[in-house]
């Protein structure tokens, strides 16, 4: 149980944004009455939120509060689940993602994501990481190796795994796993990248990894990272979502929220009365 | 796909039986006047249907074509060279295809309306022509001269019989048989007569193809004559033969001239043959069929089969079979009475003579012997004492009855399953229970896989082994195998419990779990044992042969493969399958089960009994299931293990034919498209739909049970 | 103490406990019997000398001990000897093989050792390994070598002979089954295309004279290897090797009908191990003689292994295509359920149903239509109307369905969502995932599920029966004439070879121990496939466990 608020990230505490009216420039993604059902029952009710283009965005919440699931839906993901039914609109880039004209597959590539368990290939690693270039059909390996060694040393992981890029990536520890399929994600340079828990499985030092990972990628990535840990939240995130029981209830920079709640649902969650 | 593949087999299946279950039908294909008026006494067709032949009163034979754009046509007429004025006519037993002409000078004439068949331009044409099976032969039935006035016969082989009656009133039986002279290579005809002693008037007069009977119709009287030997030639039987209240007004020979059959004028047509009773072979009437009720009721028979077809005056056809039972079709095909009826040699057509017209039906009949009843229920076969059910398929003659019960395979397919079950489930079940609860993680690992993997052991080997080694060494060593039944659990036991009289230092050297390997020795020291006293056992009770012991004392035949060795052969190939799947029942049931009964002070046996087994049992029974379905469908181990006699029989030292076994001896030898070739289908069917019961059951139970522990 | 004992139910632990001993003694004692009477049959016996007298005349017996056994004295009396003089309850007789087929009644006799006035072992005892007429136990008097008596170590030169012989006979098959087979091959093409053309009205003067010519030709080829095989022939029935048999009289042996000839109570034991292999060797490699009941099992082998590949070229991608079907595409309803209990149906169904089904559908119908569709030319004897190789295939590919897909499912269900979705957040489509991380992590599963069709298949016999095994196939499905293979083709097979030895042979005694031999080698290659599969799926097992955590 934590009962001490978290320490929270100052750096930006400056140059706030007005997360109601972001300029088109400055939003990623739009989230616009979005309802999302599992078969008869309601999984997320009137999400509405604009999400800042280069920053990290956490969701957070007690379990089964429909973060994930909101997640998920940024690339589709929940297509996946047979029962699931959406209604609403994410726009990314002014685009609906809901729009039957949509290529899922394109979509995926420019919204990447990242899961709580490391789940590598059987593969190598290089060919873990040039997966994503493959299947688009690029074949030069000049390119290859290149986007290899950018995307590893964009995941902190060149250094370690250099020497041995056509091991399998089975042999990694956890926390080396999980910042490959970061880099692999980052090999197709997404717009987004959607970090689902990810750390959750992972030892308290290659979390830090992690940690420090995701505040590099913000210069080049729109992050959102869905977290039950709300110090994590507070050290890595800009902006912060509090949901609860698939509604958004509470959505500031990461700062106000943990410092000074708008409503007593966020409070109770931060204090820790719940979750 | 699956699905596809499994409803492909299954209406295929379907597709290939469902003819044998379609009812007869008899179309119209064509009517055709006749362009002279005069009377005609024979007609038959060839092969194809496409010409008819009628022979007339004066021997002369018109041919008409009946197929095709000339249909009607007349093509030909021929005339048969006869010495004298024709008195009288008769034609021979269908399949052979001959007619004859009785003449005023005592004589008769054969004629075989036949066609010479050539292919100018790819074209089939054929010929009519006459021939003469007695070319040159003189048959002179009456050595008196006298007009014949009415007359059967038989050609057949070397041999030719005419039963004949005279102007005068005699009954002459004459036989002409052929032999070549040894040293001038001439041929001989040597003649033999008889007369007759028959009281009263002479309506019908039939002989058998193969010339060893007569039956002579006086009034409802049918005497039959042993003409076997024509020098001596004996009255065999006579016959009251007409129904209660009726008179007999016809009769004719089923094709295989075993059966007699007879029309009554209240419309009931009976069958008789030769039984054995009492007196030795007797006529015995066997079943009556009911026709139209009329005054004049004409018999016909096919080439073949046992089919006939009764004609009346008021121009109803009806079609019959008679192993079957089965009244096949009814009805009026022409207005005025039908005179004159022949059928196809393939039986697929008939030509009915009425009112000057020549009217061609065409016959759908392909599978008249099988019905459900002739399947599935008791059949009076001909020369059989009493009804039975038989599998007989196939024999060397084209009219061979054939016998189609699927009762003897079916029990013998129950047979085989049962005492393989019999065997399988104890040994199984209880292994399975040992090797799920009881044995230690690190044995079970091991004896898991070895019993599965001989679930992979072709079945043809087992059969082998079966067939040349065990059927031997059990007939050598029967009582070795009662005294193994009996010893091997008192030795079970008994090493048991010395085992819980030992110190506890070496009680303690067996981890728990461990029981089986420390009965393996045991186990083998009993089998080695059982046949070592095998033989003084023979000798101290059975008099040292207990084969010659079963069948003198106890009646019983001994067959070398019999049910026992089916029995643990075919129990051995199941006991796999059943271990595997209760095995699985009974290590999947919930810790916390055996747990909450252990902790109320129940004992290990005791739980297995009352918690375990309860809820592990319908796992179980889908284990036993799965099993029986294996059984039953299993070919080579019975194929090859038992003798494959179609018999009725429980006896365990007896052997079984089962449907697969049946299916795989009988499927390459069947003709496609045959009764034979269906009903085979239909056992693979029958099969089908056993195994698809047992299996799904199965299935069904085991995915209920899956979903009871997933709540558990 | 007893009861109470009983009462506690432990002696019914032990009587399930037996169960397993019992399954597991007969599981054991099963193999290790076919194994030791398969593989102790090439394994050179020694030839023992017997001097009867007793219930028989005074005779030489000479051959192998097969079997003994005790025979009950009374139950010999009760055949009209006499054993008075014997105290024992029992006698023992034996088993010998004599061979010398064509010159005494039986080539097995029972002695009983009553009997047995003297027992050798001669050491210059020789067995003549024959093409016709079985063994043949002797001493070898002479070697008649190109009409002349060879004096100098007559039997190194009769091994030399022998040997010789072996390879002529050899060259002369060769020519026979290669170059006059093919000879044979193409004339009767050539009578087809004849055929062919007459049906087609096409059949013009110039094709005829052209048949013709090309048919001249042939017939000319023919004539040279015909007078090369003549050569042959006559230059392998040059030597002979006169024998003294059991009865003392002497026999001569053409050595062109002598496949080997050895002194087995002359051997060491490293010469016998030599002899062991070389007989092993022309077991596998042999082409079976004498009504299969000698020689080896090669076209069995040949055509098991040709049919099973076939079988499993065509089931891989039908099974692993349904597989992934049901596993990825298919919805969960009752649709599902009953393809899922199906697939168990088709798994339970006898596989004699299935031969049925396959003479029925595949032969007749389809294979009937084939005919009439290509090969009119060749009616009314059927080309693809026939059982054939091809649809025993296709038989057993329905057959083995199942278990292909049982194993794929497997495989594919033990693959991590993770690891799809994965892939699907990398923005590959749904076909894209399966192609290139599902079906190639599946592959062990579906290489496990090939590995136990294949030992399915090769060990059926029932539906083969009906759709395509023979007993005797002159010809195998692959050979040199085009199109080299020949799917129509009827084959031997193992399983259904022991069944037709075994069980339909003139003489089962005789072809008992060759029996022995192919039921190993069959059970073998099966046992070996399973436990590679098991092997397999274990392994995968293991490391999709590793990957999940």
């Amino acid at each position: 149980m934590i009962t001490v608020a978290p320490q929270v990230n100052n750096a930006d505490a400056n140059n706030k944004l007005d997360l109601a009216n972001l300029s088109p420039e400055q939003t990623a993604l739009e989230i616009k009455d979005l309802d999302l059902y599992y078969g008869d029952k309601q999984a997320l009710s009137k999400i509405n939120m604009l999400i800042p283009k280069g920053e990290v965005t956490a969701f957070i919440g007690p379990s089964g509060c429909g973060k994930s699931t909101l997640l998920r839906c940024i690339n589709r993901m929940n297509d996946l689940v047979d029962s699931c039914r959406i209604e609403g609109e994410i726009n990314l880039q002014g685009q609906n993602i809901y729009d039957k004209s949509v290529d899922v597959a394109a979509l995926r590539r420019n919204v990447g994501m990242v899961f709580q368990r490391p789940n590598p290939f059987p593969k190598s690693i290089y060919e873990n990481v040039v997966y994503g270039l493959r299947l688009q059909g690029i074949k030069d390996k000049r390119k290859l190796d290149e986007v290899v060694e950018r995307s590893l040393r964009g995941a902190a992981l060149w250094d370690e795994v250099k020497d041995r890029l056509h091991d399998s990536a089975f042999g990694l520890s956890g926390g080396q796993q999980q910042r490959l399929v970061i880099a692999r994600s980052i090999a197709i340079e997404p717009e987004v990248l959607l970090l689902d828990e990810p750390t959750s499985a992972l030892d308290p030092i290659s979390t830090l990894v992690i940690e420090e990972l995701i505040n590099d990628l913000k210069d080049k990535y729109t992050v959102v990272i869905v977290t039950h840990n709300m110090q994590q939240a507070a050290r890595v995130s800009d902006q912060t979502a509090f949901m609860y029981m698939g509604e958004l209830i509470e959505y500031s920079d990461t700062n106000t929220l943990f410092t000074t709640p708008t409503k007593k649902k966020t409070e109770d969650y931060i204090t820790g009365r719940y979750g | 796909m699956v699905l596809v593949a499994l409803l492909l087999i299954f209406f295929y299946l379907l597709y290939v039986v469902q003819p044998i279950f379609e009812s007869a039908s008899v179309t119209k294909r064509t009517d055709i006047a006749l362009k002279d008026n005069k009377t005609y006494f024979g007609m038959g067709m060839e092969e194809q249907t496409e010409i008819a032949y009628l022979l007339d009163d004066k021997g002369l034979v018109d041919f008409y074509q009946i197929k095709g754009q000339n249909s009607g046509d007349k093509l030909n007429t021929l005339a048969v060279d006869l010495d004298g004025q024709v008195t009288s006519f008769s034609q021979s037993a269908p399949f052979l295809g001959i007619y004859a002409y009785g003449l005023d000078n005592g004589q008769i004439q054969l004629v075989k309306p036949s066609f010479l068949i050539s292919f100018p331009g790819n074209q089939r044409v054929m010929q009519p022509r006459l021939s003469y099976p007695l070319e040159g032969v003189q048959l002179e039935v009456d050595d008196q001269g006298q007009a014949i006035k009415q007359f059967a016969f038989s050609h057949y082989e070397d041999k030719t019989a005419v039963v004949a009656q005279t102007a005068d009133k005699r009954v002459v039986f004459a036989s002409f048989s052929a032999e070549e002279n040894m040293f001038s290579g001439e041929i001989e005809w040597t003649v033999e007569r008889s007369i007759l002693p028959i009281e009263g008037r002479v309506d019908d007069m039939l002989i058998s193809p193969d010339t060893t009977r007569v039956f002579v119709r006086s009034a409802n009287q049918v005497y039959v004559f042993d003409t076997r030997f024509a020098d001596e030639v004996k009255q065999f039987q006579l016959l009251a033969a007409n129904e209660e209240n009726a008179n007999l007004v016809n009769m004719n020979l089923l094709a295989g001239a075993n059966s007699l059959m007879l029309s009554n004028d209240n419309g009931e047509v009976s069958q008789w043959f030769e039984v054995n009773t009492d007196e030795g072979r007797q006529f015995a009437k066997i079943r009556s069929f009911e026709s139209v009720k009329s005054a004049q009721v004409d018999i016909f028979s096919e080439f073949y089969r046992r089919t006939f077809f009764t004609t009346t005056n008021t121009g109803e056809l009806g079609l019959y079979y008679t192993t079957s039972e089965a009244h096949l079709w009814q009805g009026k095909v022409v207005d005025g009475a039908i005179e004159k009826f022949a059928v196809s040699p393939r039986s697929n057509a008939a030509l009915l003579l009425s009112d000057n017209t020549l009217n061609v039906v065409e016959l759908h009949n392909e599978h008249p012997e099988v019905t459900w009843s002739a399947l599935w229920q008791e059949v009076w076969y001909e020369g059989y004492p009493e009804p039975a059910y038989t599998w007989q398929s196939t024999s060397a003659s084209d009219d061979f009855e054939s016998k189609f019960s699927l009762v003897p395979i079916s029990f013998g397919t129950i047979k085989a399953a049962m005492y393989a079950m019999l065997f399988a489930v104890p040994i199984a079940l209880s292994a399975a229970i040992y090797t799920a609860y009881f044995m230690s993680p690190e044995l079970r690992r091991v004896v898991k896989p070895t019993v599965e993997i001989m679930e992979a052991l072709p079945t043809v080997i087992l059969g082998f082994l079966a067939g040349l080694w065990l059927a031997p060494l059990i007939e050598e060593h029967l009582p070795a195998i009662v005294a193994l039944l009996v010893l091997l659990p008192i030795a079970i036991i008994g090493t048991a419990f010395g085992w819980t009289k030992l110190p506890k230092q070496i009680r303690h050297l067996l981890p728990d779990g461990w029981h089986s390997v420390l009965l393996i020795p045991v186990v083998l020291i009993v089998g080695w044992l059982s046949f070592a006293i095998s033989d003084s056992i023979e000798v101290w009770m059975f008099g040292g042969n207990v084969r010659q012991y079963l069948t003198n004392e106890l009646g019983l035949t001994f067959d070398q493969r019999n049910s026992l060795v089916v029995g643990i052969a075919m129990g051995f190939a199941v006991i796999p399958t059943i271990f595997s799947i209760a095995e699985d029942a009974v290590f999947s049931v919930p810790k916390h089960l055996s747990n909450g009964s252990l902790a109320l002070g129940a004992t290990q046996w005791q739980t297995l009994v009352r918690v375990i087994l309860l809820t592990a049992s319908p796992g179980i029974f889908s284990a036993v299931m799965m099993g029986l379905g294996r059984a039953v469908g299993e070919t080579m181990i019975v194929l090859m293990a038992t003798g494959n006699t179609p018999i009725m029989d429980w006896s365990i030292f007896q052997g079984m034919r089962t449907l697969a076994a049946n299916i795989a001896v009988e499927m390459p030898e069947s003709e496609v498209g045959s009764s034979h070739y269906r009903i085979l289908f239909l056992a693979a069917f029958v099969l089908f739909i056993f195994t698809f019961i047992f299996n799904t059951v199965a299935e069904f139970v085991r995915q209920q049970l899956r979903e009871k522990y997933s709540s558990m | 103490m007893v009861r109470q004992w009983f009462k506690s139910g432990s002696p019914w632990i032990w009587m399930t406990g037996g169960a397993v001993s019992i399954s597991l003694i007969s599981v054991i004692g099963l193999l290790a019997m076919i194994a030791w009477k398969g593989l102790s049959f090439f394994w050179p016996t020694e030839v023992v000398e017997f001097e009867l007298e007793g219930s028989v005349a005074k005779q030489t017996v000479i051959g192998e001990i097969y079997d003994r056994e005790m025979v009950p004295k009374a139950r010999l009396e009760a055949a009209g000897y006499d054993f008075s003089d014997y105290q024992d309850e029992y006698i023992e007789r034996l088993l010998v093989k004599t061979g010398n087929r064509e010159y005494v009644e039986l080539d097995f006799r029972w002695i009983l050792t009553t009997d047995i006035q003297s027992r050798t072992v001669p050491e210059d005892m020789a067995v003549f390994e024959r093409s016709k007429n079985g063994n043949f136990y002797g001493y070898v008097v002479r070697v008649i070598e190109d009409g002349k008596v060879v004096t100098q170590q007559p039997v190194e030169r009769l091994e030399f002979l022998v040997e010789r012989a072996v390879e002529l006979n050899e060259e002369a098959l060769d020519l026979q089954n290669g170059d006059i087979g093919h000879i044979n091959y193409e004339l009767e093409r050539l009578r087809l295309k004849e055929r062919g053309y007459q049906l087609d009205n096409e059949l013009t003067d110039k094709v005829k004279a052209e048949l013709e010519a090309q048919r001249a030709q042939l017939r000319e080829e023919y004539k040279v290897f015909e007078k090369r095989l003549f050569e042959l022939r006559a230059d392998a029935k040059r030597d002979y090797v006169v024998v003294r048999d059991m009865r003392g009289e002497e026999v001569t042996l053409p050595l062109y009908q002598v496949l080997d000839v050895w002194f087995p109570n002359n051997m060491g034991f490293f010469s016998k191990v030599g002899h062991y292999f070389s007989q092993t060797g022309k077991f596998i490699s042999d082409d079976p003689r004498e009504a299969n009941t000698e020689g080896g099992v090669f076209p069995a082998i040949f055509g098991t292994v040709f049919m099973v590949m076939l079988m499993a070229v065509i089931v891989t991608p039908f099974g692993v295509i349904a597989a992934i079907y049901l596993h990825e595409y298919a919805a969960k309803n009752a649709v599902t359920k009953m393809i899922r209990i199906a697939v168990i149906n088709l798994a339970g169904v006898p596989s004699i149903v299935y031969g049925v089904f396959g003479l029925g559908f595949f032969v007749y119908m389809l294979g009937g239509s084939i005919d009439q569709l290509f090969y009119p030319e060749a009616a009314p004897s059927p080309v693809f109307g026939t059982p054939g190789v091809i649809w025993s295939a296709l038989t057993l590919a329905i057959l083995t369905l199942p278990v292909v897909i049982v194993s794929t499912e497997e495989g594919l269900s033990r693959i991590p969502s993770s690891v799809r979705h994965g892939s699907l957040a990398l923005g590959a489509t749904k076909a894209e995932t399966l192609w290139r991380i599902i079906v190639p992590m599946a592959s062990p599963a579906i290489m496990t599920g090939l590995i136990l069709a294949v030992a399915r298949a090769a060990g059926e016999v029932a539906p083969l029966m009906l759709v395509g095994v023979v007993k005797m196939a002159p010809t195998l499905p692959l050979d040199g004439n085009f199109p080299y293979i020949h799917l129509d083709r009827k084959f031997m097979h193992l399983g259904f070879h022991i069944y037709d030895v075994g069980f339909q042979s003139p003489n089962v005694e005789a072809a008992r121990p060759l029996v022995y031999a192919t039921a190993f080698l069959l059970v073998t290659v099966i046992i070996a496939l399973n436990i590679t599969a098991i092997g397999i799926r274990n392994h995968l097992r293991e490391k999709f466990r590793a990957l999940e955590h």
